[in-house]
């Protein structure tokens, strides 16, 4: 996917704003607090269709305005639409080439963007249900009749839900069996994308880090069943204390995936730069993966890059990013050294942006 | 400002599923603007209707009468079941012609979400009628959703011990369907409930 040109209209901080870009590299260069990171998350609501800072629309609409408009167009395998993302105060709508859009998980199901974010790393760090939701994100473009799989999974837990709250173990053996056909629906997959990042992940790791430390990604399944009978002989069996619990303490949605850097083990032991630089190489495997499997260019939105990673880090970034096709947006209060030259650049100032000269 | 006698036809119509206010609207100046014997035709079909039709008191289907044709028609095969989640789903499979066994009708499906329990469908009365009317099949014809498929389970587990053969209507393509048209979800199932081919 490629943005060429986005317009906003009370936006954050941006009263009015149209802006063009290339199909590359390019950087958003200003102090803080004007508008480069408001900037990217409009570029991240053109594929998520929701922001990742906030799940309200009220923060996103400017102070004393009652709506946003978010335009652009966008390229996808050679054709060229055009969108409209409306944000009211209690609900968005969506335009796509004009028709409204009736279905925004077919839209997702199309369209990522990749994101590198402080705030977006700190929750992957820390909160399992956060790494979920973004390799169930990934997983939903990559994987056939994944995201189909994953509704019908969380309607099944909400019925089953239900009933432990209400004590009915009697009657939880329909929905055990249909969480138990389920389940390998959305372990299997998991554990694909895993095993295939794992063989990128190495790469990207020793490029980035200098270190001769192997990088992986574990998956732990929470029930990894042979097949939909085991799956159900183990939920049958943990029927009554999942009743004592009152809620389903079994399943995919307990999974977790942890980072390993030889023997040091996930956000206790690895360092903020460590984890840091483990992320990107996570990214950008991911990236390679869209590639490969769907043919996919997400957009890289990458949002205070710097920071945190040393020069030598910096220098080998420079070199993964020039040789990828990707649309990529990189914000900071200065480009590095590495970076001089490169890409287009925009320099932002209190929610106005201008196409900055190439020396800045 | 309306006339409050043709407000008011425009709000009981606008009760009725999938009619908004705009076709409420529509539809009530359509019948206004009518002779008046066509309206008032209407209006005595709705209140025959509301008089005459109930729930029979076997299968619990649609019935003018205490007890519906299909019940006290002796024809039919009283050793098979169907089983349905409404009383339209009757006549849905009676228009196939294919089935010519009793009905029983449940009134829903299960669904704890949205507070509908066995105890709320005709399950009982499904267990008393299979033992006193001594059915051999039972043929569960729930939707092919999610609570369909819950209710499904949950009375395939109630017969488990009994001697009663219980059956579950096949999924798939439907017949004279296009491929290109077909959502992947139905075609995953068709797919999964493949049946060896032999013309």
């Amino acid at each position: 996917m490629v943005i060429p040109n986005l317009g906003l209209s009370d936006f954050r901080n941006y009263k009015r704003l149209e802006i063009e870009f290339g199909p590359r590299l390019h950087f958003l260069v200003g102090p803080n607090g004007m508008g480069k990171t408001n900037l990217l998350e409009a570029l991240y609501l053109c594929t998520h269709l929701k922001s990742y800072r906030s799940a309200k629309l009220n923060p996103l609409i400017k102070q004393g305005e009652h709506r946003s408009l978010i335009d652009f167009h966008f390229e996808d395998r050679q054709v060229r639409h055009l969108a409209r993302i409306e944000l009211l105060k209690q609900n968005k709508r969506v335009f796509l080439d004009q028709k409204p859009l009736r279905l925004s998980s077919d839209y997702i199901q199309r369209f990522f963007s990749i994101l590198f974010a402080p705030d977006q790393l700190a929750h992957f760090k820390e909160f399992p249900g956060q790494r979920r939701a973004f390799f169930d994100r990934a997983l939903s473009i990559l994987e056939p009749n994944y995201f189909a799989h994953l509704k019908e999974f969380e309607r099944i837990k909400a019925n089953k839900t239900q009933l432990l709250r209400q004590g009915r173990l009697a009657e939880l053996g329909p929905w055990n069996k249909l969480m138990a056909h389920c389940i390998p629906n959305l372990v299997l997959p998991r554990a694909r994308l895993v095993d295939e990042l794992n063989q990128k992940l190495g790469g990207y790791f020793s490029r980035f880090s200098k270190k001769g430390v192997p990088l992986f990604l574990i998956y732990r399944p929470d029930l990894n069943p042979r097949d939909p009978d085991e799956a159900l002989t183990l939920l049958t069996q943990k029927a009554p204390a999942e009743l004592a619990q009152g809620f389903c303490t079994l399943g995919p949605h307990k999974d977790n995936y942890q980072v390993t850097m030889g023997q040091k083990m996930d956000r206790v032991e690895l360092s903020q730069g460590e984890y840091r630089t483990a992320f990107l190489s996570l990214l950008f495997g991911l990236n390679e993966i869209f590639g490969t499997r769907c043919q996919i260019r997400p957009l890289l939105l990458l949002d205070d890059l710097f920071s945190e990673l040393d020069k030598e880090v910096v220098k080998a970034l420079f070199g993964h990013l020039e040789e990828l096709d990707n649309q990529i947006f990189i914000t900071g209060t200065d480009i590095p050294q590495a970076f001089q030259g490169a890409g287009k650049r925009y320099f932002v100032l209190d929610g106005t942006v201008e196409a900055a000269p190439l020396t800045i | 400002m309306l006339p409050p006698s043709l407000l008011k036809l425009i709000e009981e119509l606008a009760k009725l599923p999938s009619v908004g206010q705009k076709s409420a609207r529509r539809l009530a100046f359509y019948l206004v603007s009518q002779p008046n014997d066509q309206p008032l035709a209407l209006a005595r079909a709705l209140e025959e209707a509301a008089h005459n039709l109930g729930q029979c008191e076997c299968c619990f289907g649609l019935s003018q009468g205490p007890v519906c044709e299909l019940c006290q028609d002796p024809r039919r095969n009283q050793e098979q079941m169907c089983v349905v989640e409404e009383g339209r789903n009757v006549f849905s499979i009676e228009a196939s012609h294919v089935f010519q066994g009793l009905y029983h009708v449940l009134g829903g499906s299960i669904s704890p979400l949205s507070g509908i329990y066995p105890e709320d469908l005709k399950i009982a009365e499904l267990e008393r009628r299979v033992l006193e009317l001594g059915i051999k099949e039972i043929i569960i014809a729930t939707n092919p959703d999610l609570e369909g498929e819950a209710t499904a389970h949950y009375l395939t587990d109630l017969f488990k011990q009994s001697p009663v053969k219980v059956s579950r209507i096949a999924r798939g393509m439907p017949s004279g369907g296009d491929l290109e048209f077909t959502d992947a979800a139905t075609l995953a199932r068709a797919f999964e409930g493949r049946q060896p081919f032999d013309p």
